[in-house]
């Protein structure tokens, strides 16, 4: 979908305390972060517990957004920290990420791969991992990803390629 | 190989797998914030509304702007004192309770401000203030931090933990001074290893805050836990390796992963030993445990500065003490096991699941006709180890170590069976 400014009546509305303007704002992140907050954790209500936290945060936090801003790499950066609070602070969540994966179906071809994919995914650093999402599970172009990461574009398209290249190695080596 | 394109359908599709669409989504967020937002709101003293907030008269604006402005500079001059004269610098406070320290990490960890918020990452942008109010903080935690002697539980952490600070101010300084010099390299190497700091202080922080003198099994469970991810750490073994390439270039990021990941591996781990903090009968396993596992972030962290500045030797040099502290850990986890015995030897030697069995386990992962061949789990023991192997697809092998106690095994310190 196209990304709008944050409607200015609306934002002002929002930060004088309307919810109602806050959850009109919020609704059409809602989804992004959640597939964002998914890739990350792989793991469906870890990535609504973390929306959920993101969605509260930012309510909190509305006064940071200036006016004319974008709502969404705004409110994708706090959902990538708030992935990044769970990956760290949880014992549950690092036992998840280094648990055994095992299929529900009848394994095939995709299947495996789809394993040795998130396998791999869990295991590059952070940055390229968080790059890797919001350029090839959301669609978002690099300057939009600059700002959310807070890195700049050069920095970015530099972790995607270095993320594509380990993630690519990680898969050949359990192939092999 | 496959292509770029390849690869993105196969990411777009492995990512899909595991994330069902979300039609609830909206209302189970919307109900939660709700919630939130009322109890947020009873939290606080009531507001009167704005429809119902009368216009002051003229006159009582300036005046009203002339108390808060007497006030506001009270409250300056008052934290002020509060900063410089509550801990007299000319003496150590001395041990403090657990109480008492827990209480002052908690204080100076909420004092930080916000997390990195991208307002200092790129040469345009608006640097350096976001930088000062966490030099201050960080700054006054330190200084509180030395001022006490922490009680004999958290000695050990509390050393890594002001080291850990200390880092953070020297990365902020760096990220700083690479502004300065209009330095983009540097300044984002310095962003990612101040919010890798950042991160990993308040980490620890909320660790020792939330710490609590544990059970022996919920302990030994909970070092069982921890020393499996040190024995599945593919960083942290290419870093102890002799014949590792990702490190030829320090600031490759390769090396960098390395780093990065190792360190967050055994901060996991540091933290683990603190929140479930060791019973009297293992305080001294425990101990040893710790020392070795500051030395491993000690030299972690050395690693990462090098890493800055591209000092070759100094990174070396961390390596060193990292290589040498990586046994010593697994050493002293095996030390701290749960109660028993060395297998009886009548156990030893191999157990073989029958492929009907392990297809179960497998889920019909095995192919057809079943034979042991293609589909079989094989569990094998030593007197102190267990090991098992399968060729059922999908499942790869662990092992670990194992006591018999009674008519029970006591399975632990195991390697993560995972894909890698």
């Amino acid at each position: 979908m196209a990304v709008l400014p944050a409607s200015l009546t609306l934002l002002d509305a929002a930060k004088a305390g309307d919810n109602g303007a806050f959850e009109i704002l919020l609704k059409p992140v809602l989804e992004p972060g959640y597939r964002l907050a998914g890739g990350m954790l792989q793991d469906h209500q870890a990535a609504q517990d973390a929306v959920q936290e993101a969605a509260f945060k930012a309510w909190r936090k509305l006064r940071q957004l200036r006016d004319g801003s974008d709502m969404r790499p705004w409110f994708l950066g706090i959902v990538a920290n708030e992935c990044r609070s769970v990956r760290r602070s949880r014992w549950s969540s690092v036992v998840k990420l280094f648990a055994p994966e095992r299929s529900d179906t009848p394994t095939t071809d995709s299947v495996v791969s789809g394993i040795q994919l998130r396998s791999a995914l869990r295991a590059l650093d952070e940055k390229k991992r968080l790059a890797l999402v919001l350029r090839w599970y959301l669609d978002l172009p690099v300057e939009e990803i600059a700002t959310i990461t807070g890195a700049s574009a050069h920095a970015v398209e530099g972790q995607i390629q270095r993320g594509m290249h380990e993630l690519r190695q990680r898969m050949e080596e359990q192939r092999g | 190989m496959d292509s770029e394109r390849e690869l993105k359908t196969e990411f777009r599709r492995a990512l899909d797998d595991v994330l069902p669409p979300s039609p609830w989504l909206e209302a189970a967020v919307t109900d939660d914030l709700r919630n939130r937002q009322r109890r947020t709101r009873m939290a606080r003293p009531a507001d009167r509304s704005q429809k119902t907030r009368a216009a002051l008269p003229r006159f009582v604006v300036p005046f009203v702007a002339g108390v808060l402005v007497v006030v506001v500079a009270v409250a300056a001059v008052a934290a002020y004192l509060e900063l410089n004269y509550r801990f007299p610098q000319s003496q150590p406070a001395g041990a403090v309770s657990v109480e008492a320290y827990q209480a002052m990490v908690s204080r100076d960890v909420n004092q930080l401000p916000a997390g990195p918020d991208g307002s200092c990452t790129t040469l345009q942008s608006v640097c350096p203030a976001p930088g000062r109010p966490f030099l201050t903080a960080l700054q006054h935690w330190l200084d509180d931090l030395n001022r006490v002697q922490p009680p004999a539980r958290f000695a050990v952490i509390d050393g890594e933990l002001r080291h850990h600070i200390a880092a953070n101010i020297s990365d902020i300084n760096a990220l700083l001074a690479a502004y300065k010099t209009r330095d983009q390299q540097g300044l984002d190497r310095a962003y990612s290893a101040g919010n890798d700091q950042d991160g990993l202080v308040r980490d620890l922080a909320a660790n020792i805050v939330a710490s609590q003198q544990g059970t022996v099994p919920a302990y030994i469970a909970s070092v069982a836990t921890a020393s499996g991810y040190v024995n599945a750490c593919l960083w942290c073994q290419s870093l102890s390796s002799s014949s590792q390439v990702d490190c030829t270039d320090i600031q490759a990021a390769s090396c960098e992963t390395d780093v990065t990941n190792a360190m967050a591996t055994i901060e996991v781990v540091e933290a683990a030993l603190i929140r479930i903090g060791a019973p009297d009968s293992l305080s001294t396993q425990d101990l040893s445990l710790q020392v070795d596992l500051a030395r491993a972030d000690s030299g972690m962290l050395d690693m990462a500065s090098a890493q800055l500045t591209g000092d070759r030797t100094g990174f070396d040099a961390g390596r060193v003490l990292f290589r040498q502290a990586l046994p010593a850990i697994r050493a002293d986890s095996g030390r701290i096991t749960p109660p028993g015995s060395p297998l009886p030897a009548q156990l030893l030697g191999d157990w073989l699941m029958p492929a009907a069995a392990a297809n179960i386990v497998g889920q019909g992962a095995c192919p057809s006709p079943l034979a042991v061949a293609t589909c079989m789990f094989r569990l094998t023991f030593t007197a102190t180890t267990y090991n098992w192997t399968t060729n059922v697809p999908g499942y790869s092998g662990g092992g670990g170590y194992v006591v018999a106690n009674g008519t029970e095994l006591a399975f632990f310190n195991g390697h993560a069976c995972d894909a890698y």
